[in-house]
């Protein structure tokens, strides 16, 4: 998990300098299930927007921009997105019924001796607590950023 | 071949045999095993969505297929069927773009300025209403998952009466099996197998509101309502259109109204070959295509130079791969449609067939919807409502729209003898179009009726802008059982064309002049 950590963000850095004249896109795409919860881990104690869209929804084309903007303008946040058509299974998995509908996610980690110790044995193995904190449906690109700033 | 006999949940034996149509058995392939529900639709149309809500909201365990086979051009759509995907949906939009066109020319007269002429954009307007067409598509997907439906984007065959054995587009087979079952596959464009070229280099409805490219100058061999349709919009676009006819325009419907409908589409440039029949089809080195015809009048050959060929001769409903005989389910031999009875049940007690698939259904969304509820009632919401299929409304969205409801003047006739019919009729002109200085000479609306007091409305038949909202409202009147008296007793909405139809006055039998008259 460290070494997916360190390899994110030195492709991070990597893209930062590469794309220095450009505004770097760091919404990462999402295909199903185990993408997700593979975010999720590498997320840490960060906070995670997932923007839920489709292709032929007009409000989520004038958010997705936005939303691509303020992934690298909020640094210690993960972005996200999922196209409901391509990934059909982890739409319906996440209960979506509106198009565009931001699932935010923290990590829950309870401190203690005991998880601390059950984490360095087997972290790969750990099933991460899934904890969506926050969904709110529609281009509302006020609430999103409220809710970013509140949260993160 | 193993054989299963299980419990079913109401005590009952029911003989499960669990092997595909290609002869692997259920256990080995499918993730999951065979799964079993209280009702099974096949097709995911209008008929068949809204028969698997309704089931599932009186508490049933409901799955549905659907499955699109790619037209031969290659489209392929999502879950909704004809109507969303290729048929009213795309239509109506397509239509009232070319209505737009009209109201951008008449708007000058208005006062307001618009430069001349104005140009349109294919491209624009078909990705606006794929995208339309696609948020339905959506819609439909959660409002399933809304009612837990469980939906399988599969290709559905018959294994047994029971059983349904379905295959993915990669080829991975499930099995299904229910105590009912619903056949609401619908149909699909029918292609002249027998003119040269004509799969290979003609396309159809199915193909049209999907195009990423203008269709350009396009010929239509048509009979159908749908022909007259897109060879409406596409010319009310600033299209090149021509419609090939073998013999009458719009089969089935009132012969005097469809005559009226195209010839006010002839007088807006519609170009229209009677009496004309395609015999082949040939791409030119160019790209473009030369079509091939015999005219029975003059006895010669013509031909043309098109962009597009549009066929629109028809539909053929979807039973060829469903392997009806291994159910014991009966079609027409001559169209291969399912036969039904008053309840929509086939041969089959308990397998169940409606929408345009079912033999002597109108071809229309509203009737496969409301005959799909009314069977889901039957079947689990112990009601014996049955489906009436007598003096449905409709409406053809052609330039000049024409809308309906009851019987047609020739089928009045034939019933109930020409003695004993009277038709009002008259012509008038929509208060929009003078100002805009529009040619109104199709305008027209007839009403039959019985000659004997209190005249009991048989048919109304309504031409001109609007038609469909016109002709809802006196749908309603006319289920009531309203008469002519009734009618002449209705005070009218002015200024509307609606009104015209509460002030018919002026019988064909009295030979007076049915023309416009001051206001």
């Amino acid at each position: 998990v460290i070494n997916g950590t360190a390899t994110l963000s030195h492709l991070n850095r990597q893209e930062r300098v590469t794309h220095k004249s450009q505004v770097s896109i760091m919404v990462q795409i999402i295909k199903d299930m185990k993408e997700l919860k593979a975010l999720l881990k590498t997320a840490g104690q960060k906070l995670v927007v997932v923007e839920f869209s489709a292709k032929w929804c007009g409000p989520c084309k004038n958010i997705g921009p936005i939303f691509q903007a303020m992934s690298s303008q909020y640094q210690n946040v993960m972005f996200a997105n999922v196209d409901v058509d391509s990934s059909k299974e982890l739409t319906e998995l996440c209960h979506i019924k509106v198009v565009p509908t931001f699932q935010m996610f923290k990590q829950t980690q309870k401190v203690s001796l005991f998880s601390r110790f059950k984490r360095t044995i087997c972290c790969l193995r750990s099933e991460i607590e899934l904890k969506e904190i926050f969904e709110f449906y529609g281009a509302d690109v006020k609430k999103l950023e409220e809710k970013i700033q509140e949260l993160m | 071949m193993a054989v299963v006999v299980l419990r079913g949940p109401r005590g009952h034996f029911r003989w499960r045999v669990p092997t595909c149509t290609r002869g692997v058995r259920g256990a080995a392939s499918p993730a999951g095993g065979q799964q079993d529900f209280d009702l099974l639709v096949i097709g995911g149309g209008s008929g068949g969505l809204a028969c698997a809500k309704e089931a599932a909201q009186l508490g049933k365990k409901v799955a549905v297929t659907d499955y699109v086979e790619p037209s031969p051009q290659g489209t392929r759509w999502g879950l909704g069927g004809t109507c969303v995907n290729v048929g009213c949906i795309p239509k109506k939009l397509m239509h009232q773009a070319a209505l737009l066109g009209d109201m951008i020319r008449d708007a000058h007269h208005y006062g307001w300025e618009v430069a001349q002429p104005v140009q349109h954009d294919w491209n624009k307007m078909a990705e606006a209403v794929q995208n339309h067409v696609k948020s339905l598509n959506w819609g439909h997907r959660v409002q399933l998952q809304d009612r837990k439906v469980k939906y399988f984007n599969i290709k559905a065959s018959f294994v047994d009466k029971h059983t349904v054995c379905g295959v993915t587009k990669s080829g991975k087979e499930t099995l299904l099996s229910a105590d009912h079952i619903v056949i609401a596959t619908g149909g699909r464009p029918k292609y002249p197998t027998h003119i040269e070229g004509a799969s290979e280099y003609g396309i159809t409805s199915d193909d049209i509101f999907w195009l990423k490219e203008s269709p350009g100058k396009t010929s239509k061999p048509a009979t159908a309502d749908v022909a007259l349709e897109c060879a409406g919009f596409l010319t009310g676009i600033g299209l090149d259109t021509t419609v090939m006819m073998r013999s009458i325009p719009l089969r089935g419907f009132d012969q005097q109204m469809s005559s009226l409908v195209t010839e006010h589409m002839e007088s807006h440039g519609t170009r229209f070959l009677k009496g004309c029949v395609p015999s082949r089809i040939e791409k030119l080195p160019a790209g473009q295509l030369q079509v091939t015809w015999d005219d029975h009048a003059s006895g010669k050959e013509g031909t043309g130079i098109f962009d597009t060929v549009l066929w629109a001769i028809g539909r053929v409903p979807e039973t060829r791969n469903l392997n009806l005989e291994k159910a014991g389910v009966n079609t027409n031999p001559k169209n291969q449609k399912i036969l039904v009875d008053a309840q929509e049940a086939t041969s089959v007690p308990h397998i169940f067939a409606i929408g345009d698939v079912a033999e002597g259904r109108p071809e229309l969304t509203p009737t496969a919807i409301m005959a799909g509820k009314l069977l889901a009632q039957r079947l689990y919401g112990k009601s014996s409502a049955l489906m009436d299929y007598s003096n449905v409304p409709t409406t053809v969205f052609t330039p000049l729209e024409y809308g309906c409801v009851g019987l047609s003047e020739e089928e009045a006739v034939t019933v109930h003898g020409q003695e004993h019919v009277e038709v009002y009729h008259a012509y008038y002109k929509p208060l929009e179009f003078t100002v805009a200085e529009r040619d109104a000479s199709q305008c027209y609306i007839k009403m039959v009726c019985l000659r004997e007091p209190p005249q009991l409305v048989l048919g109304l038949h309504f031409l001109g802008p609007n038609a469909g909202e016109v002709i809802q409202g006196f749908a309603l009147g006319i289920k009531c059982g309203a008469s002519y008296t009734q009618v002449m007793q209705t005070v009218g909405i002015h200024p509307t064309c609606s009104e015209e139809v509460v002030k018919l006055r002026i019988s064909k039998r009295s030979g007076l002049d049915p023309t416009v008259t001051g206001c």
